[in-house]
């Protein structure tokens, strides 16, 4: 496997869509490679932050001024 | 009240079912709408445009697709819309290669430490603000709401294959504006 391909199917590789031939591959690859294991566990990583990014919710005085314009809008159709 | 009786309700001019679909949803779009903006005026305001379109248009609403798909929909175009008005045009991915050098920085990312931890998901959440406003959506709706690609291609409207190819660019891009925040990064395959 070459450095560029795994580029291509990294997506397909991290989202566990991959026969697992392919991830042996790849595996097997990173072994060898020390750029492309770094590029991969970078990858892989700045993923795994934003699955963890803080739920936001809005301010209790945003809530009640956006609901109601909102009811207000529908009130006037 | 079921989502049934929530979407016949709004279509029926019920104050009850926004009240109530509001409650609901309310923090969903305001988080999606903060991580595309990163600003809580704005979210604010996506938040409403979001709400006053969906009541717009809910009788066009037919339930073929989940009411979460169609509402992402609407908020992503409020999104798309807040950002052409103050731009002037969407962000491009020339844009995007004009600002990604602005994310290097000497800090290095160690994941067992908590301070780092917190100035991690801070390199992130401004990463995501600088890509391409095309490809922040895919990669929100991914990343940020964890939704399949076929829902991200029904929300965008597009084949799966495009929504996986968008979803897998933008990735690419974030990988690229903190890649000097990863230890041992070196830049790229």
């Amino acid at each position: 496997m070459e450095c560029k391909e795994i580029l291509n199917i990294l997506s397909d590789y991290v989202d566990g869509e991959l026969p697992e031939a392919r991830c042996l591959e790849i595996q097997e690859h990173m072994k060898a490679c020390s750029r492309c294991r770094e590029f991969v566990e970078s990858f892989q990583e700045s993923l795994e932050i934003a699955h963890n990014l803080e739920k936001k919710s809005p301010p209790e005085n945003v809530c009640e001024s956006v609901l109601r314009a909102f009811l207000e809008s529908c009130r006037q159709k | 009240m079921s989502e049934q009786q929530l979407i016949e309700g709004m279509k029926s001019g019920d104050e009850e079912a926004f009240t109530r679909f509001f409650e609901k949803y309310r923090n969903t779009i305001y988080n999606f709408g903060i991580r595309f903006c990163g600003n809580p005026e704005d979210a604010s305001d996506i938040l409403q445009d979001t709400l006053i379109n969906t009541f717009k248009y809910i009788h066009k609403f037919k339930g073929n697709a989940k009411l979460t798909t169609w509402l992402y929909r609407i908020a992503s175009n409020a999104c798309l819309q807040k950002r052409r008005k103050e731009n002037g045009g969407e962000s491009s991915l020339d844009e995007y290669l004009e600002t990604s050098h602005e994310a290097e920085s000497d800090v290095r990312y160690h994941p067992h430490d908590t301070l780092e931890q917190k100035e991690s998901l801070k390199i992130i959440e401004d990463a995501i603000l600088k890509l391409p406003a095309d490809y922040r959506i895919p990669f929100l709706l991914r990343e940020v709401e964890r939704l399949p690609h076929q829902e991200i291609a029904d929300i965008l409207e597009t084949s799966l294959s495009n929504a996986k190819v968008r979803v897998h660019r933008a990735r690419l891009m974030l990988r690229d504006l903190v890649s000097d925040y990863f230890k041992g990064a070196s830049g790229g395959v």
